[in-house]
């Protein structure tokens, strides 16, 4: 069953949704945006606006500097920069050269940098000056590579490849989970188009925004939904250069979308309850939210503050946005509604795609590209079920999967949506533990969220919560139930994005 | 301002993060923000802002990791009024 954009065409209205198309390449999605909105400010900040003529000059200066030092079609390029426009004007100078851009987190030590060149054999890297001695290393380790750092260059213009083919790779974006070791998903022209125009769906006004963008470019919810989205509906982007000035920033810019995990969209809910809308700027429409499991409390928290919530689902692997909620539709525990030219299978559970978004393998990892495909088929990993109208449910991981010593199969994510739609449950954890009488037994520990607790006035808390996970339990098989209910007092340990790093099981 | 307007003022704050409520009115100055009341990393952000927004001061020359108590932050926030 191949996914068609018709459904999308009820949420907005018939011009709108008549410019919603796609662009096979990067250089012709170039020449549009230059062309739609030229004078229009692409990227902004505090100490320059760049308008989209100016940033389709810079980019061509960069495919000339990549042409003088005859840096080979189709090999890997790196860039290693901040979230600036910088990278911007980099990223896109590669990909419409016709090199792939292999898009390296700032973080990363200067051996991992090194390590970096050597697997993903870049043929050349851009750096920012700002972390020029950390490339010092693999400057010396590997002399074959042209190091170059980003710069105002004193160049021509070269003109854009446009032998380039939709099916030629674009860009190499890591992933690498909470789990450690990360791949490369070489992602083709045609998959980061489509991820773009994936953006653009569901949503009644999407021209003309303002975007403030938080998320790291190397990740594909910044590079796609963020950037290249912003870029194909003529807004203007703003880069988040410091985090610990991010609502000075907010004030100032006044985005009118912002794209967040639930976190940080918590974080602002709260910031709003206490300040007013005014605190992010005042001018707030729509916030995208993904990247980890969506508390229904925050779909239902901000419409009252005149902002909608919508829940998206997708991997690097997709090219980010697989579905999304389509504005003016309530389904708070729901991923949405799945994008177009995809086609799914539910296989034991697990979400199966193929599709224009999907990436072509991943980069020199022959055992894992073996165990991630089946048939032309990529399987996610993810556990799904879909209702009668179409809309996904994320029920859990394949890898966090609880096996009972009876074979019975626990989700442990599943029970935790569950208990996360409970207003008065912040977070929440389900784990296998062993009570007193050496019997296993599955056990919740949850954080409360102060906000609603507080009004009840409730004096006994423990019996509460565990009234409310009783209710839970009768929604869940026998093999599911919760038997024990800890409220922590402390947050859980969690990893940097802010997602609740799961116990190790040893297998 | 005094240490108790000020106390008073944060615990405006707190409410939207404290575990448990009854412990807002209640808040004394040796609580620990993170063993005693609970606040979890989403809730230590959203202080560290909402106290510089509340209060008029500019907050970078610290972390959260900087306060154990309650007290350390009614200390912080009187010398720099």
């Amino acid at each position: 069953m191949l996914i068609t954009k018709n459904y999308f065409e009820k949420y907005t209205d018939s011009e709108t949704f008549s410019k919603l198309t796609i662009d096979k390449t990067v250089p012709l999605f170039l020449d549009k945006i230059n062309e739609k909105f030229r004078d229009k400010v692409a990227v902004g900040s505090a100490v320059k606006n760049v308008t989209y003529n100016e940033l389709i000059k810079d980019v061509k200066k960069t495919c000339s500097i990549l042409s003088n030092e005859q840096i080979p079609l189709k090999s890997n390029v790196g860039v290693i920069c901040n979230n600036n426009y910088d990278f911007v004007k980099t990223s896109l100078g590669v990909m419409a050269y016709g090199a792939v851009a292999t898009l390296l987190p700032v973080q990363l030590d200067e051996k991992t940098i090194f390590g970096c060149c050597m697997k993903y054999q870049l043929t050349c890297l851009f750096y920012e000056g700002a972390i020029a001695e950390k490339i010092e290393f693999a400057k010396k380790m590997a002399p074959n590579v042209k190091f170059i750092e980003i710069a105002e260059y004193n160049v021509e213009e070269a003109s854009f490849n446009y032998d380039i083919v939709d099916t030629d790779p674009a860009c190499i974006v890591l992933t690498g989970g909470t789990t450690g070791k990360s791949k490369g998903a070489i992602l083709s022209h045609k998959a980061i188009m489509t991820g773009t125009l994936n953006g653009t769906y569901g949503i009644k006004e999407v021209f003309g925004d303002v975007y403030y963008s938080i998320m790291p470019l190397t990740h594909v919810f910044g590079l796609i939904r963020n950037l290249l989205t912003s870029l194909y509906t003529g807004s203007t982007i703003y880069f988040c250069l410091d985090k610990r000035t991010m609502f000075k920033e907010i004030k100032e810019v006044k985005p009118t979308i912002l794209i967040v995990v639930p976190a940080l969209a918590e974080i602002f809910l709260n910031l709003t309850k206490q300040f007013g809308l005014g605190f992010l700027g005042g001018n707030l429409r729509t916030i995208i939210c993904g990247g980890a499991s969506v508390p229904p409390y925050l779909v239902e928290e901000f419409p009252k503050f005149g902002v909608t919530l919508l829940p998206g689902y997708g991997l690097t692997e997709t090219a980010n946005l697989v579905s999304g909620n389509p504005e003016g539709l309530n389904k708070p525990t729901s991923v949405g509604y799945l994008y177009p030219n995809q086609e799914i299978k539910i296989v034991d559970g697990e979400l199966w795609l193929k599709g224009d978004n999907l990436l072509d393998s991943y980069y020199n990892e022959p055992e894992e590209n073996k165990t991630a495909f089946v048939d032309g088929w990529f399987k996610t990993g993810d556990l799904v079920r879909i209702d009668d109208e179409g809309f996904l449910y994320i029920t859990g991981r394949i890898k966090d999967i609880i096996v009972l010593s009876n074979g019975e199969n626990v989700s442990p994510a599943y029970i935790e949506d569950k208990i996360n739609s409970l207003d008065v449950i912040q977070d929440s954890l389900v784990t296998l533990e062993i009570n007193e009488f050496g019997a296993e037994i599955l056990q919740a520990e949850v954080i409360l969220r102060a906000a609603v607790l507080g009004p009840l006035g409730i004096t006994d808390v423990q019996s509460y919560v565990e009234g409310l996970i009783n209710e839970v339990n009768k929604t869940l098989f026998d093999y599911e139930q919760i038997s024990k209910v800890v409220i922590r007092t402390e947050d859980f340990k969690r990893s940097p994005s802010m997602k609740i790093i799961r116990p190790r099981k040893d297998m | 301002m005094s240490e108790l307007e000020i106390l008073e003022g944060l615990k405006k704050i707190f409410t939207l993060v404290i575990n448990r409520n009854a412990e807002v009115d209640n808040m004394k100055m040796d609580a620990k923000i993170v063993s005693d009341l609970g606040v979890s990393s989403v809730g230590l952000i959203y202080l560290m802002v909402a106290i510089e927004e509340q209060f008029g001061i500019d907050m970078s020359d610290a972390t959260f990791n900087s306060f154990e108590t309650v007290g350390d932050v009614v200390t912080y926030i009187k010398n720099k009024k």
